[in-house]
């Protein structure tokens, strides 16, 4: 992989990751997929396991980048930073549902 | 084992972890705000540096193998900046991708010299300001009270407390995992601050937490003096030379040739099997006891071992090169994460947005308290109104302080005597004028959107002064590949447009008779 992209790609993975886990989250399985029916426990299940894979293939694409000791400090701050992102998605999609109710 | 969690972390406990919570987030808010703040400025110090002193942003360093030679180019300047007194001691910092200057510091027997000289060798003229790294960053360790370490001392109790903060924080804060990604900006504006200080506090907690202990752990034998004051007398100096392999020895008085300096660089490179030399000190110049050190650049590794070479001055033989024991190699790696002195764009990014993520985090911890006790005590009294100050004057003031001074330093002319120490005058009277400002104002809300305007205005005009004074506008700039001006007149033109945005959304919502009238004919 060009290295001009790897930086992207590790980002992306570890928003991915924590957009699956964000679905586990009841409140936000709600607002944004199913208002009506509950999360399914197996769904819940495959997220998690969809989110540790992102996270692994991150880990090993920042290693694979600048080697163990920086990358995996980049991975630490690239999760971080997914997260931050998700969050900000998460509050974007829920905003003007929120705002029709109230 | 939700029972088993349930005893581990209760409401009792969480009730004696809120109020040294509080308390410490009230009285150290402000101090650790101008910490966190200055931190993330330090990590672009470079970038703020070329901004600021405009002489220096020439075009990037020649390949390696066009290496400066040291007794070419370096020696006769150290000759021209000391003006035929007699040199003592002098170093020089070689030029770098970020820096692409030499700086040089000569002591001699009348005094101090310094300045900044091109690769190739010609001195530039003064460049008339502290700049980023010798203001701003040591403004985040020391609050430029460096006398008996007392600044050092206020910073590492700040940190401390932070770090207490952070822990008691995670224990307080009852849903974690539910409220992981929450932020509601809508509705009450108390539980939005609560959500964004959560979201900042959990989601940046692993750098958070890094950044604050490996903060302590650098100035670990200034904090902690037992040790080197059983083991060594308290002597700092001679625990350092032990420590990280430092070695010196006494003037001779005997006046002796010195040996060419471009071997010993060739030596150094050889001992440390590849790798860039970063900075050469000579000690005792033209004394037969004469030591050249030499630095490594640590800009391709987390660790911040310089593993210096020693060598004789006149003879030019290696004296000492003593690679660290593991506990001081163990103390190299955490500085480095702390310091992020790093070749690596993408981290630096980061590390700078995490640091203003946790400027985020206390100030939202500190406008929630803010909120919280204006519902529980209805009209603010005189230490409600303290805080609310505080907190203004440290987070907006700080800002229109920092964008005074750069303003300040496009605005100065050249001539002005001590013209680095009017650009500090002018950071702390602006920062006390702003305090004042938020202290006479502050009846029911301090006075945030003024302020806010200030910023946007500042910053605004601290692009346009630099394209006024140098004739490098952030097009010309980015066509020239002068990556440190783009990046900070990018930085500036986003915190104009930020605070400006902020600024007429709070003079909107200023009158609440207005709002309260609007919803309610919404609703009818």
């Amino acid at each position: 992989m060009p290295d001009i992209l790897s930086f992207p790609a590790i980002f992306g993975l570890c928003y991915l990751a924590f957009g699956a886990l964000a679905l586990t989250v009841e409140r936000h399985w709600r607002d944004l997929v199913d208002s009506r029916r509950a999360l399914p426990r197996r769904t819940v299940l495959r997220l998690r396991c969809a989110a540790v894979l992102c996270m692994a293939a991150a880990l090993s694409a920042a290693v694979h980048r600048d080697g163990a000791g920086f990358g995996i400090l980049l991975w630490v701050l690239a999760l971080t930073a997914g997260a931050l992102a998700v969050s900000a998605t998460v509050t974007w999609l829920c905003r003007p549902a929120r705002g029709r109710t109230r | 084992m939700t029972a088993g969690k349930r005893k581990l972390i209760g409401p009792a406990l969480r009730a004696a972890m809120l109020w040294p919570h509080t308390w410490a987030g009230v009285t150290l808010g402000g101090l650790l705000m101008l910490v966190f703040f200055m931190g993330s400025l330090a990590v672009f110090a470079s970038e703020i540096d070329r901004w600021m002193m405009p002489d220096t942003r020439i075009g990037a360093v020649e390949a390696p193998d066009a290496a400066v030679s040291l007794d070419r180019t370096v020696v006769p300047l150290v000759e021209r900046l000391a003006a035929g007194r007699e040199v003592r001691d002098w170093y020089v910092q070689l030029p770098d991708e970020r820096r692409p200057v030499m700086a040089l510091r000569v002591r001699t027997e009348g005094g101090n010299a310094g300045g900044m000289a091109t690769a190739g060798g010609t001195l530039l003229p003064p460049v008339g300001t502290l700049g980023a790294s010798s203001f701003f960053y040591p403004l985040h360790y020391s609050l430029h009270l460096r006398a008996g370490f007392v600044g050092y001392w206020i910073v590492s109790f700040a940190s401390v407390a932070m770090l207490a903060g952070l822990i008691s924080g995670v224990i307080i804060h009852a849903r974690i995992f539910k409220d992981f990604f929450t932020f509601r900006s809508w509705g009450q504006l108390r539980r939005s601050l609560l959500d964004l200080h959560n979201l900042t506090g959990v989601l940046v907690l692993p750098f958070h937490l890094m950044i604050t202990f490996t903060g302590i752990v650098i100035i670990l034998p200034i904090v902690l003096p037992a040790g080197v004051q059983a083991l060594y007398g308290g002597d700092v100096q001679r625990f350092y030379d032990d420590a990280l392999g430092n070695y010196s020895r006494p003037r001779a008085g005997i006046a002796a040739a010195a040996a060419p300096l471009d071997p010993m660089l060739a030596e150094a490179r050889r001992l440390w099997g590849g790798g860039e030399p970063a900075v050469v000190f000579v000690y005792n110049a033209g004394d037969a006891a004469s030591v050249v050190r030499i630095n490594r650049d640590t800009g391709d590794r987390i660790s911040l071992d310089v593993q210096p070479v020693f060598f004789d001055g006149v003879t030019g033989a290696l004296l000492k090169y003593q690679p660290p024991g593991p506990m001081v190699a163990a103390h190299r790696v955490m500085s480095g994460l702390h310091f992020a002195a790093f070749e690596h764009w993408p981290l630096r990014w980061l590390y700078f947005l995490f640091g203003l993520a946790g400027c985020v985090l206390i100030g939202t911890g500190m406008l929630h308290w803010m909120e919280k006790r204006r519902v529980v005590h209805g009209l603010p009294g005189v230490g409600w109104r303290s805080v609310a100050a505080l907190t203004c004057g440290t987070t907006t003031g700080l800002l229109i302080a920092t964008l005074a001074m750069m303003a300040a330093n496009r605005l100065l002319p050249s001539g002005v005597p001590s013209r680095e120490l009017v650009e500090v005058g002018v950071f702390f009277l602006t920062w006390i004028a702003s305090a004042v400002h938020a202290a006479v104002r502050t009846k029911i809300d301090p006075p945030w959107s003024s302020q806010c305007t200030a910023v946007a205005l500042l910053a605004a005009a601290c692009v346009l002064m630099n394209w006024i004074t140098t004739g490098e506008h952030p097009v010309r700039a980015a066509a020239a590949g002068d990556w440190a001006v783009v990046g900070v007149d990018a930085v500036l033109v986003l915190t104009a447009a930020g605070a400006w945005r902020v600024s007429r959304r709070l003079a909107r919502r200023a009158r609440p008779e207005a709002s309260t009238l609007s919803r309610l004919t919404d609703h009818a």
